[in-house]
């Protein structure tokens, strides 16, 4: 018997209730990235939930990620809070991606203690979307609250934890590592943990962030125009373009 | 008219912490008259262990040594008595406070809106509680009657005429208040009850104990007409409590700061108006006092919000010195909005607004922790981009490619990087002293990661890194 058939007469039986059902139901607003959507049991990232995405180093796309989703969301006049992002959200290039940036909140507290702090308060609120947390250290407890928090306000959770802390607990719903894969210019998501899904890796080519960021990924352009490309130093020894206004 | 009188037993005690019914010490307040010093109130504490207000301190002290004791203080009381009387201003615009634990209200002009006797009881009851405040309610259509059944504890509601009477006339006489020499007459006299003395000829009454008696009675069931004034709220709200212990931290300072905010909260409500502002001034011992300013982005009457807010601004001060009496002055008051709720809207409807998230947030990281990144017409990049904080307008800008994360400075770049872009050259503000003549280029690591980098035109060997596509 094929799977479809099966889930259709499983669909079909009113006194069948199916644990993975549970989740997939919650609201969700997509990532914008359909293979990614795919790999996820609640098609996108979901309300009510606390996601971890694993990051190595700065400047692999891990912020470019969810520019789509924070775009729909403040488009729609819904309110995204931006907690301790390691350095200046630059309006010019959320502007370029088509964020609405008058429902962006971007939240400096003084260390990672404040930080879990806001989040919690902003995520209890109910009044965002979508939470996004930057912290360095955190303890299960401290997730584990950020998870009921998001529950209260059914609001998305988001956080940012160096790939270091992949080995620890967490109470996460979803937990993802993001690596770059700098030969194929694909960030590859590996989805470590997911509530009612299959861990799975997920690749994004680095040409499918240009609609969200509004200009081309800048990873990419080389391969197709004819920049040349220079080390630095050798760059430096070279006149570059004298021009004068 | 229907009077309400709210009466307060204990309220020389829960002025401090030691009227809260979980603090585990006996205490009391003590009333010296010469050099007789008896209690007039007693903890939950001290009342298990028999102590009740009237009994004099030597003897409370032989049932518990360890009892603490604190000068009754009738300023202090009168000071409590009118700020209880503002918060009742939300109930009523004829209220007026009756020295020196009660407060009367006009009932019946509110009833309507408040939703009939029996939702107002509540309203008071549980208002009360959340102060820690022991209440007794006595309801009538005579003043005097109200206050007496509120000290009475005579709990039914005498609504109309006959009712008060029948009421009345149920009461033992040691309820009124009348001095020494008329309830030892009384008593000689056999009379027992309300009903007995209201039986005697007004003239007996008078000759033998004076007009005072008969004029109280007349008032008591209506026949005399009682008129007094309303109380006038002030034009500005400045309000103080003493602390009884001084406070050597902020988190002492919620509970009378609690009582300040109800009183506050009660006369925004009254003059439909929200504070902007409040500044609390702390006296401290010996050192010259200090001030607090909270802030709030809407005006706000909420007093769960006026409260958080001030707490988790408090929580960030270290005091100078222990603080030993609290000043609320509402400093910015504005007309608040009542702003329609949409219908439809969508059923997690937020129980709280944008703004008081942010009140929340910004009372404990401060102000300028909290920013709304827009984007500014200017090419230099550090001058791209405005903090502003809910701004509603903003103008559309296309750029090129840029960076999602930018440095706050930028850094001298010290690894190996490799351009794989054309240059950029932004050239600009030479009028303002931050004059940027770069070349911008976006440049890989050997990880893969992008950066945005710039040589200064005017050094040609150093590359600095400025931001990173994310």
């Amino acid at each position: 018997m094929n799977t479809v058939a099966l889930e259709s007469l499983l669909k079909s039986q009113v006194g069948v209730w199916r644990g993975s059902d549970r989740y997939n139901d919650a609201d969700s607003v997509s990532t914008g990235f359909a293979a990614l959507d795919a790999a996820l049991p609640s098609r996108g990232w979901a309300s009510g939930c606390l996601t971890e995405l694993l990051v190595g180093n700065h400047g692999i796309g891990e912020f470019s990620l969810l520019l789509p989703a924070i775009k729909q969301l403040t488009n729609q006049a819904q309110w995204v809070a931006l907690i301790q992002p390691p350095f200046i959200p630059y309006a010019p290039a959320l502007g370029n991606a088509g964020v609405k940036l008058e429902q962006l909140l971007v939240v400096n507290p003084p260390d990672d203690k404040s930080a879990l702090w806001a989040s919690e308060q902003c995520l209890r609120s109910g009044v965002f979307a979508c939470v996004i947390t930057w912290a360095q250290r955190s303890t299960p407890q401290k997730q584990r609250r950020l998870q009921i928090a998001s529950e209260t306000g059914s609001s998305i959770a988001i956080m940012y934890r160096p790939s270091s802390t992949r080995s620890e607990h967490s109470p996460a719903a979803l937990r993802l590592t993001l690596n770059q894969n700098p030969s194929a210019s694909q960030l590859m998501l590996d989805i470590i943990k997911v509530r009612n899904g299959k861990p799975q890796s997920v690749e994004l080519g680095l040409h499918t962030f240009d609609q969200p960021q509004g200009v081309a990924w800048p990873g990419m352009s080389h391969s197709q125009t004819s920049v040349n490309v220079l080390s630095l130093h050798d760059l430096a020894l070279a006149a570059v373009m004298p021009k004068h206004n | 008219m229907l009077w309400a009188a709210l009466y307060f037993p204990q309220l020389p005690l829960e002025g401090s912490p030691w009227g809260h019914p979980d603090y585990p010490h006996p205490a009391a307040i003590v009333h010296s008259v010469g050099t007789k010093r008896s209690l007039v109130a007693a903890n939950t504490a001290a009342i298990k262990l028999g102590i009740n207000a009237g009994l004099p301190l030597k003897n409370a002290y032989a049932v518990a040594p360890n009892l603490q004791v604190q000068e009754f203080d009738e300023h202090a009381q009168a000071e409590h008595l009118k700020q209880l009387t503002l918060w009742a201003m939300q109930y009523s615009s004829w209220v007026s406070p009756e020295a020196p634990d009660t407060i009367l209200i006009e009932a019946e002009a509110s009833l309507k809106l408040f939703g009939g006797l029996r939702e107002l009881y509540r309203r008071w009851l549980t208002d009360a509680a959340r102060q820690h405040l022991t209440l007794h309610i006595g309801i009538a259509t005579t003043q005097k009657a109200a206050v007496l059944f509120a000290k009475a504890g005579q709990r039914m509601p005498a609504t109309d005429t006959q009712t008060l009477s029948i009421l009345l006339n149920s009461l033992a006489v040691e309820h009124l208040p009348l001095d020494a020499f008329v309830f030892k007459g009384l008593r000689q006299s056999g009379i027992r009850t309300v009903k007995q003395l209201r039986e005697l000829k007004p003239a007996a009454l008078t000759r033998r104990f004076g007009t005072h008696i008969t004029d109280y009675l007349y008032k008591l069931d209506g026949t005399l007409p009682d008129p007094r004034d309303a109380f006038v709220p002030p034009e500005t709200f400045v309000e103080g409590a003493d602390l009884p212990l001084e406070a050597p931290d902020t988190g002492a300072l919620t509970f009378p700061l609690n009582r300040l905010l109800n009183a506050l909260s009660g006369y925004l409500t009254l003059n439909d108006l929200g504070v902007r502002e409040l500044t609390l001034r702390l006296t401290h011992h010996k050192v010259e006092e200090s001030a607090v300013i909270i802030g709030f982005l809407d005006p706000t009457s909420n007093r769960t919000h006026l409260l958080k807010t001030a707490v988790e601004r408090l929580a960030n001060i270290v005091l100078p010195a222990p603080v030993l009496r609290i000043t609320l002055h509402a400093t910015d008051l504005a007309p608040i909005e009542r702003n329609a709720r949409d219908l439809f809207q969508k059923s997690h409807a937020q129980a709280h607004s944008i703004e008081q998230v942010m009140d929340n947030l910004a009372a404990r990281l401060g102000r300028e922790a909290l920013y709304i990144a827009l984007p500014d017409d200017d090419h230099r990049p550090e001058k791209a981009w405005l903090a502003e904080v809910l701004k509603t307008q903003h103008p559309k800008f296309q750029w090129p490619a840029r960076p999602l994360w930018l440095y706050p400075k930028p850094q001298e770049a010290n690894c190996h990087l490799t351009v794989i872009s054309a240059a950029e050259r932004i050239e600009n503000g030479w009028w303002d002293n931050i004059d940027v003549r770069r070349d911008y280029f976006i440049a890989s690591d050997p990880n893969g990661a992008c950066y945005w980098v710039y040589k200064p035109r005017n050094a040609n060997n150093r590359w600095f890194i400025h931001g990173i596509f994310a």
